[in-house]
């Protein structure tokens, strides 16, 4: 569900399929033990990302506490029009950096 | 070992009319002192002694007086309590003809008598140690459906218990009707409504992400909270004010990782403006009379829970009267729809003409099952409808 490739500095993570009840916590513990392992720049791109359920959202909220207990910076890219209006409802495009294109979320860190 | 199983010793029954033979095989058997042998001389005896002996392998005689040995084959294989119990036929000839017959008829295997003693007992001990993983494996399946009925009992006990917490129906100048349906698992959904004061009605509708008793546990005690209003320092007809200190009270880290979204307002009958709040939640729809296009109230922020000290926007509709408010939570919506969720804008138009149906809100949720081709949720349906009708 999860694959992650080092670019310029940056850590950048890919979800794919769907964050829901079943999904999110596998996700979860998936995505800590990466960003956990990395440096300081994480880049979560969510364009492979068709849905996400209220509970989905700890995926998100988890991995941006992590980052940010270690002084580092999540940001997020390309969210797809459906996960768009959960982050809104949710107000992470305000606490999180969000970007539409992925190497201007890159170039932002 | 099947033989070094405490719970279940290998059982050995002979069903053979000739006495000699019971005798040579009770002393082949003699060294194995945990296993329990059973000999049984006359064949019209067979059913009612393997019933009551209960065998994990059955040695039976093919030529006997009276009853042919096949047909015993048969009928311990169409007997509730047998028909799994392995079957050894011994006969005195080696003729492929009778042996594929046999096999054909259930038996398991097929031994010319009197075999060798290592061959006896290594097939005894073979066959029943299938018998006797069958009856474990059995067990352990009655005993999963078991704990999953407790479970589910327990499940439905969570769920009936919430649904007693929520408020009845309301009639008059502020009507409120609504439909709950808890989901196979239990979700988190709960709701309720009160008047703080002789001017101010609080609507509430929360939404705890996850399913289970622990999402249950979460939510009653949010609304317990609530109706109890037993936030301290906090003014309960200020929603920014109830959020923030609520996302205080249920910080994640505390509460097992879980977090509630929630839809919070409060309408003053005088000004008949209402103001509201949200944590994370999606939007109300509300309706002023005559138009079927709803203003969408919703003032984004974090679900409680999920980041200590955040600010929570509070905003204020003046409610036209005649106009109908509808709180709801994601799983009226978040529905599968050949493979695609239906969308927030794609469930309004099913609000937008007043439900004048008999059954009431009970037509929205026998819409989206429809859509969905289904009348399972897999998330909690909760739908209130506020309808205000202040001048009669």
């Amino acid at each position: 569900m999860i694959t992650s490739r080092e670019e310029a500095g940056v850590l950048v993570c890919s979800i794919e399929g769907r964050l829901d009840a079943v999904a999110a916590d596998p996700a979860a513990a998936e995505l800590l033990a990466l960003v956990e392992g990395s440096g300081r720049k994480v880049l979560l791109n969510l364009s492979g990302l068709d849905y996400v359920s209220s509970l989905g959202l700890r995926v998100f909220v988890r991995a941006a506490k992590a980052v940010k207990a270690a002084d580092g910076v999540l940001k997020l890219c390309c969210a797809t029009p459906p996960v768009q209006k959960v982050l809104e409802i949710s107000a992470l495009d305000t606490l999180l950096d969000h970007h539409a294109e992925e190497a201007a979320a890159i170039a932002s860190f | 070992m099947a033989d070094s199983n405490p719970r279940y010793p290998v059982r050995v029954l002979l069903v053979d009319d000739q006495r000699m033979v019971g005798e040579a095989v009770r002393r082949m058997l003699v060294d194995e002192p945990s296993w329990v042998y059973q000999y049984c001389q006359h064949p019209e005896e067979a059913i009612a002694t393997a019933e009551a002996f209960q065998p994990t392998v059955i040695l039976q005689d093919l030529v006997m007086p009276g009853i042919d040995g096949l047909s015993l084959v048969d009928s311990y294989s169409t007997n509730p309590l047998l028909k799994d119990v392995p079957t050894i036929v011994l006969s005195s000839q080696e003729e492929p003809l009778v042996k594929a017959d046999a096999f054909a008829r259930g038996a398991h295997d097929y031994l010319v008598k009197l075999p060798d003693r290592i061959e006896l007992l290594a097939r005894i001990r073979h066959h029943s140690k299938g018998y006797i993983h069958l009856i474990e494996r059995n067990e352990a399946f009655r005993a999963l459906d078991e704990s999953q009925k407790v479970l589910a009992a327990e499940l439905s006990e969570a769920a009936d218990y919430v649904r007693s917490l929520l408020p009845e129906p309301v009639a008059g100048p502020i009507s409120v009707r609504w439909d709950f349906e808890s989901c196979s698992s239990v979700g988190g959904d709960s709701f309720g409504y009160f008047w703080i004061d002789d001017d101010h009605f609080a609507i509430y509708l929360l939404d705890v992400c996850g399913h289970g008793v622990g999402a249950a546990l979460l939510s009653v005690s949010v609304i317990n909270t609530i109706k109890g209003q037993t936030l301290r320092d906090v003014d309960f007809r200020e929603p920014d004010r109830v959020l923030a200190r609520l996302n205080d009270v249920f910080d994640m880290e505390r509460h097992n990782d879980m977090y509630f979204t929630i839809w919070y307002g409060v309408y003053n009958r005088h000004s008949a403006n209402l103001r509201y709040a949200t944590g994370g939640h999606p939007p109300a729809l509300l309706y002023a009379a005559g138009n079927p296009e709803p203003q969408q109230l919703v003032t984004p922020s974090m679900p409680i829970g999920t980041m200590p000290d955040m600010p929570y926007k509070v905003k204020d509709v003046q409610v036209e009267d005649g106009s109908r408010l509808y709180v709801f939570s994601d799983g009226v919506y978040e529905v599968q729809i050949n493979n695609e969720e239906m969308t927030l804008d794609e469930f309004i138009p099913l609000l937008s003409s007043p439900i004048d149906d008999p059954k009431g809100l009970l037509s929205i949720r026998a819409e989206v099952a429809k859509l969905q081709g289904s009348d399972q949720f897999e998330d909690d349906f909760s739908l209130v409808e506020i309808q205000f009708n202040i001048s009669g």
